[in-house]
């Protein structure tokens, strides 16, 4: 029993950092019907560039650093990859310019910050922190608290301020919300925006505990697709869910079959949602119109 | 994107006998260089990248069925054409099986996968297809890792040289020496590669073609002219999977050595690339993609190369641009971005000692440019600058004269009375009963109307009867074949093939083939064919094609549309276009005819000309369901009308009493007692 | 269309043909060099091909081989084995190398070193350590081997560890391995050199590349009871191995393979990388004056305090001083005569790594023997000599065993 709570802790915490990913995944899609491919590469280099600024500013005030960095990213993946390819109607072309994009920063970064994973330094003690029978890291502790305090950010920033209230229109039909006189353009931009800031924010949040380097966020951010279907890509608490059924089901299938096949579980589940309810476990079946 | 609407109609009249040469001639080339290469350039380095650069075209032609005719983003096949190479390789290492049983079963055992990967990948698109596949790569790579036993895990398997020809077996020395016997490989992939190439164009152009190409510019519409969209999706990831598999078999058996991580995403990202770059839907695309992206490491590895390249590109971009400035074209700040990038890229490659650390940059840009400044690659520009190189839309069967009746008399239970019944169907949306309980009998021989204010319920009807919508209640049952058959709850594919046409309300043509391809995909039911008549053209595909081509020349002469048979339909005018979409849906000899609001922004001359179409198709026995706004046509034309107001009808009578009858007036013009502005006219 | 397609394939030949052949002052040797200088290993290939560098830049300024300047041929195999096998070709048919030295990852190894073995010329890995790469093309399946090694192989290092972990009396071994080529390789000599002793280990588990929890493999140790960790890996996982003991609060002996003494290693397992052990061939200390003149060399001309992976660097610059040597005494750039030539080598090589007496014969092609390689210990984020005689003796120069393995 004891392996076991020790098994799930350990899950959750990979588990919410899937969220918090899959949650910018849910951003863009909302208002463009898009998504950036190249997610991962804007968790790597927010994490990259916090590294770099850790030691001039200290940990603290390197977070809304992070944040604006995050920020002017996501405007310039949706600039360069996504609007073109908008407005030519052409899916296959944000696809790829998004998946070109991520390429094209993962070398850059690879180049500037080099090719090996570098630590990171953790703000609050290593040493874990016994709890009944299960340790766990104080990192953990806040890469969950973090995440939380972020989705919840964003949800309020969308209900309260008036350009949330425009993110929200765009998202029920663009089409009205531009006729009401909202600029769905910017407001695009602004979910893109809003979008990388959340994955550099969970880039941070996660490398002390993982490494931090160009790749870090490859297979974190297919993995927090897996999470976005699963849960559903218009579902808010359906990413937590889906986060956290991932994170858990990884780290048991890690420990009772083999760790070979810890990613298995997660894309299987990925596959069987999509062909049995596309819209996932949480999401509102749409009508389709004619 | 402006198009001038109608210029396309004098080329391609040209273009098709032109095209046809060049695309011989480009076949000839082919042979013969493919042929005499290994007796001119006899560096085995440079025969191997031949060989590569074949196996990867085997794998980017099949690629291109779902990419170019099918329009779907597939991250899966570099996962494909890994089960290709170990299912040939684990032949060997278990079985001892070599070349051979290996191409068989890399061959077959990528298409069973192809079909696993079509199960998740039938029910979605774009985004979500890109990731199911990717999905389905990354855990192919994870199986091959761990099942060990299988696969020999990370390890890899080693494998023999490839013996091609056994003439020990018939107790023969080869008759061409040693020096021979290392080229039979190389022969057998570009036997492979020329095979690859046949059975793809004559697929592509026969009808499963159409209906690849069909589902990706209209699924809806597909699927209502009885082409099953999940069906030809599964069609075209099968035929793409068996190619990969192919491909992954001679991989295998030509690099000797397999190992599971080898196959990951980024051979996916280039395989992408390799068929946008050389542009999508034709055969000489993907061999260009193929050299490409084989040869992009060799180039890149050389930096003398890349600077003169990057000064030729620098070259390029500023011409563009300046030219998008002195010309004030209205993308001019669009581009400024790429073409800065694409001029700063030179002082980058010279002021670095090697790209090799930004060959992933490079690669990226490449991928940037394709997406926005070839969308149509390489062999997509060349067609668009010469027009002797576009392809013949009509390369088989030139025939180009109708023959024959345009309508075919109808099929059985036409004469039953009533043709379909619709009795008190319920279609529900979450609280909104968009119809509440509605019935209507429409009898046969008759142009029945229905109208109604917007939102009133007519186009969830149209959903409702050719089965896009399943109703929440109700039933909606057809006259066919002496008895009565049951529509609701059926498929859209399988109601068009009972025989219930449609036409749409916002105009669902499939718009990169032209009008005569467009009819030939409503005549798809003519087609007995199967994919084996197809790869082999046979007599009866043959036979079937000319036909078919001569009653869709019949249809469109009977729509006033002969003489843009070979403009693609994107190009026609607005008012074209509606007529073809009656056109194609005649194609498929219906007995029901749905047109939804066909008259919808065309002039009056045009109305004119409708009306009389739309009468003749009723003389012919069609019966016609009719919505439309235009009132004046609808009492012209309709022997019954049946009026809807928010999900209920309200009247129902011949066109004279429906305009008197006060409940419609009410519905129309707001009730009299009350201030409500008229809702619609 | 299909013309065009042909231009584009002839244009791009004739201009790499063509850009491949610029004009040479004095006939240079060619000598590849393949690894990854980019992505996840390229820590080792970076290191290997600037020491490599270095060693050709000395050589060339005392004249070259042969009165002839030695020119490096470098391409990137990306740690990709299809990548290798085609830079393998590229190499052979159309740079004409004398020979090549490098290959960090066995895989890459084994996918393209057939090529050199097919074309006779010969192939010096060292870094790669998988055991089977000189074993590949052995008698009597094969007239010659072309090729050769200079690091120490895995049967090497496996036995070290095992030795290490017994003499301390450690009776629970577990086994962590990663899931690639090298990894699994390692783990099978391992298990192999155990059951030899009668011991098997209490728990055998795997771990991927990048992975970063190893919660799961360690508390399956834990269960286990284990009392010593044997890990075979690369830097980065094996530091997660340490950190994941520290944060279970398990603390037991760790042994790793030779990639413990990576930067990346130092860096990510910090203060929990204390102790743990693993073979090197080389440790960066001056001792002798080839090191140090070597050591300074390197952080003088790449401007750092550390090279990224020592091992890796010391031996591709001694694999350059070997080859060399083989092309003088063969006098003429014939694989078959170089091979010969380091089949029989009369000059004694003074290495970084060692001196070298005759390090390769017809039957064996392994230079590195079990003396040379001593027990390397992370200490406060450097690698020292784990044992005391190790660091008394490290001034003394081992050559190598006559009957070794």
């Amino acid at each position: 029993m004891a392996i076991f709570l020790q098994l799930i802790a350990s899950g959750v915490a990979v588990g919410m950092i899937y969220a918090a990913i899959a949650f910018g995944y849910q951003l863009t899609f909302a208002t463009s019907k898009t998504l950036n491919f190249g997610q991962g590469e804007a968790l790597a280099l927010g994490a990259l560039f916090g590294l770099t600024l850790v030691p001039i500013v200290g940990y603290w005030l390197m977070i809304p650093l992070v944040l604006v960095f995050g920020f002017a990213l996501g405007a310039v993946v949706e600039r360069l990859g996504v609007r073109p390819a908008v407005k030519i109607k052409s899916e296959y072309g944000w696809i790829m310019a998004t998946i070109a994009l991520g390429i094209i920063f993962r070398n850059v970064a690879e180049n500037i910050w080099g090719r090996d994973d570098l630590k990171f330094p953790s703000p609050l003690p290593e040493a874990a922190i016994q709890v009944g029978d299960t340790r766990i890291l104080p990192m953990e502790l806040l890469i969950v608290a973090g995440a939380l305090l972020m989705m919840l950010a964003v949800e309020i920033f969308n209900r309260k301020s008036i350009w949330g209230k425009a993110v929200v229109a765009t998202s029920n039909d663009i089409d009205a919300a531009g006729l009401m006189g909202i600029n769905t353009q910017k407001v695009i931009t602004l979910s893109y925006s809003i979008s990388a800031m959340t994955a550099a924010f969970a880039g941070v949040l996660v490398a002390p505990v993982t490494l931090t380097g160009a790749t870090m966020g490859a297979v974190l951010a297919l993995k927090a697709f897996a999470v976005a279907i699963i849960g559903g890509l218009e579902s808010g608490l359906g990413v937590i869910v889906g986060g956290l059924i991932l994170g858990v089901a990884e780290t048991l299938t890690g420990f009772y079959i083999s760790t070979g096949y810890k990613d298995v579980p997660g894309l299987i589940l990925l596959l069987v949602v999509l062909s049995i309810r596309p819209v996932g476990l949480f999401g509102k079946a749409v009508i389709k119109k004619v | 994107m402006a198009q001038s609407t109608l210029a396309p109609a004098a080329t391609p009249a040209a273009a098709p006998r032109l095209g046809r040469h060049v695309g011989l001639l480009g076949a000839v080339l082919l042979v013969v260089f493919l042929a005499a290469f290994p007796h001119v350039v006899t560096s085995s380095y440079y025969i191997h990248l031949l060989v590569v650069i074949a196996i990867y075209a085997i794998l980017i032609l099949g690629l291109d069925i779902v990419v170019g005719y099918t329009g779907q983003v597939s991250l899966g096949h570099a996962g494909l054409f890994g089960i290709g190479a170990y299912s040939a390789a684990v032949l060997f290492l278990h079985f001892k099986l070599g070349l051979w049983s290996g191409l068989i079963a890399g061959t077959a055992v990528t298409s069973v996968f192809g079909l696993l990967l079509a199960v998740p990948a039938l029910r979605v698109t774009g985004p979500y297809l890109a990731m199911v596949t990717l999905a389905f790569g990354t855990i192919i790579q994870i199986f091959i890792n761990e099942l060990t036993p299988l696969t020999n895990g990370p390890l890899g398997i080693t494998l023999p040289p490839a013996r091609v020809l056994d003439f020990s077996l018939i107790g023969m020395s080869s008759p061409w020496g040693a020096a021979g016997r290392k080229l039979e490989f190389y022969y057998l992939v570009c036997a492979a590669l020329l095979l690859t190439i046949v059975v793809v164009n004559r697929v592509v152009r026969s009808p499963f073609g159409r209906a690849f190409e069909a589902l990706r510019d209209s699924p809806i519409a597909c699927d209502c002219m009885g082409v099953s969209v999940y069906r030809y999706k599964v069609y075209a990831f099968v035929i793409s999977a068996a190619l990969a598999g192919l491909a992954g078999a001679l991989f295998a058996w030509s690099e000797r050595y397999v190992a599971p991580n080898s196959y990951g995403f980024e051979l996916t990202v280039l395989f992408l690339l390799a068929v946008t770059m050389g542009g999508r839907k034709s055969r000489a695309g993907p061999l260009i993609g193929s050299a490409i992206i084989v040869m992009m490491p060799n180039i890149l590895a050389d930096i003398e190369l890349v600077r003169m390249m990057a000064g030729a590109i620098a070259l390029a971009a500023l011409v563009v641009g300046v030219r998008a400035f002195l010309r004030r074209q209205e993308n001019r700040y669009a581009i400024l971005v790429p073409v800065v990038l694409c001029v700063l890229f030179l002082p980058a490659t010279l002021a670095l000692q090697s790209v090799t650390d930004f060959r992933l940059t490079v690669f990226g840009l490449m991928i940037l440019f394709v997406v926005y400044y070839l969308p149509d690659g390489i062999v997509g520009f060349l067609r668009d600058k010469i027009p002797a190189l576009r392809p013949a839309h009509t390369a088989e069967g030139r025939v180009l004269t109708a023959q024959g009746a345009a309508l075919v008399a109808q099929r059985g239970g036409a004469d039953a009375d009533p043709l379909l019944k619709i009795e008190s169907v319920l279609m529900q949306f979450g609280g909104l009963k968009a119809l509440a309980g509605v019935d209507i009998a429409v009898r046969p021989g008759t142009i029945h109307g229905l109208i109604g204010p917007n939102g009133s319920g007519k186009s969830t009807m149209m959903n409702v009867l050719t089965g896009i919508y399943i109703p929440t209640g109700g039933s909606v049952t057809l006259a066919r074949d002496g008895g009565m058959q049951r529509l609701n709850g059926r498929t859209p594919s399988e109601i068009a093939s009972a025989g219930v046409a449609r036409t749409f309300q916002n105009v669902q043509l499939f718009r990169e083939m032209t009008a005569l391809e467009n009819v030939l995909v409503g005549l798809h039911h003519t087609f007995k064919g199967t994919i084996v008549d197809a790869i082999f053209g046979t007599p009866r595909r043959r036979r079937e094609e000319r036909e078919a081509r001569v009653r869709a020349v019949a249809i469109l002469d009977f729509m006033g549309l002969g003489g843009l048979a070979q403009v693609e339909a994107r190009n026609l005018p607005y008012g074209k276009q509606r007529l073809l979409e009656i056109a194609r849906a005649l194609a498929l000899d219906p007995v029901l005819l749905l047109l939804d609001e066909p008259a919808a922004g065309l002039t009056a001359p045009d109305i004119a000309d409708l009306t009389a179409i739309i009468r003749k198709i009723r003389d012919a026995g069609i019966t016609v369901i009719l919505i439309e706004h235009h009132m004046d046509v609808v009492m012209g034309l309709c022997d019954r009308v049946s009026v809807l107001d928010f999900g209920h009808k309200i009247a129902e009578g011949g066109a004279r009493e429906i305009q008197k009858d006060p409940k419609v007036i009410e519905a129309y013009l707001g009730s009299p007692v009350s201030d409500q502005e008229p809702a619609h006219a | 269309m299909i013309t065009l397609k042909r231009r584009v394939l002839l244009g791009a030949l004739v201009c790499t043909t063509f850009a491949a052949f610029p004009a040479y002052a004095a006939d240079p040797i060619k000598i590849g060099v393949t690894g990854p200088y980019t992505g996840g290993s390229s820590a080792m290939g970076v290191s290997m091909r600037d020491a490599a560098r270095l060693a050709a830049a000395e050589i060339n300024t005392a004249g070259g081989v042969l009165g002839r300047p030695l020119l490096l041929v470098e391409r990137d195999d990306e740690a990709k084995n299809e990548v290798g096998a085609q830079v393998a070709q590229e190499l052979i048919n159309k740079e004409k190398v004398a020979a090549t030295i490098g290959f960090i990852n066995t895989g890459v190894a084994l996918a393209a070193q057939r090529f050199y073995q097919e074309a006779e010329i010969p192939v010096f890995n060292n870094v790669a350590t998988g055991t089977i790469i000189t074993n590949q093309f052995k008698e009597p399946d094969y007239d010659a081997n072309y090729v050769f090694r200079n690091s120490a192989y895995d049967v090497l290092q496996a036995g070290m560890m095992v030795d290490e972990a017994l003499a301390r009396n450690f009776k629970k071994i577990a086994l962590l391995a990663d899931s690639t080529n090298y990894g699994q390789l390692g783990r099978e000599d391992i298990e192999k050199y155990l059951a030899t002793k009668g011991v098997k280990p209490v728990v055998v588990e795997k771990f991927n590349i990048k992975d970063v929890d190893m919660t799961a493999q360690l508390l399956k140790a834990q269960q286990a009871g284990a009392d010593v960790i044997l890990a075979y890996g690369i830097g980065p996982e094996l530091a997660q191995i340490a950190n994941g003991m520290a944060k279970l609060g398990w603390k037991v002996p760790m042994i790793t393979s030779w990639p413990s003494s990576m930067q990346s290693f130092l860096d990510i397992a910090g203060a929990n990388g204390n102790g743990v052990m693993m073979p090197q061939t080389f440790i960066e200390d001056q001792t002798l004056p080839k090191r140090k003149s070597f050591l300074e060399n390197y952080y003088k001309t790449y401007g750092v305090s550390k090279i990224p992976t020592p091992v890796a660097g010391a031996q591709g610059y001694d694999s350059v001083y070997l080859l060399a040597a083989a092309i003088k005494q063969a006098g003429s750039t014939d694989g078959a005569k170089i091979r010969a030539a380091l089949e029989n080598l009369n000059e004694r090589v003074e290495g970084v790594v060692t001196t070298y007496e005759k390090p390769f014969t017809a039957k064996d092609h392994n230079a590195i023997t079990r003396n040379m390689v001593v027990f390397g210990k992370v200490q406060d984020g450097k690698i020292v000599y784990a044992k005391e005689e190790d660091a008394k003796n490290a001034g003394v120069v081992r050559v190598k065993e006559k009957s070794a393995n």
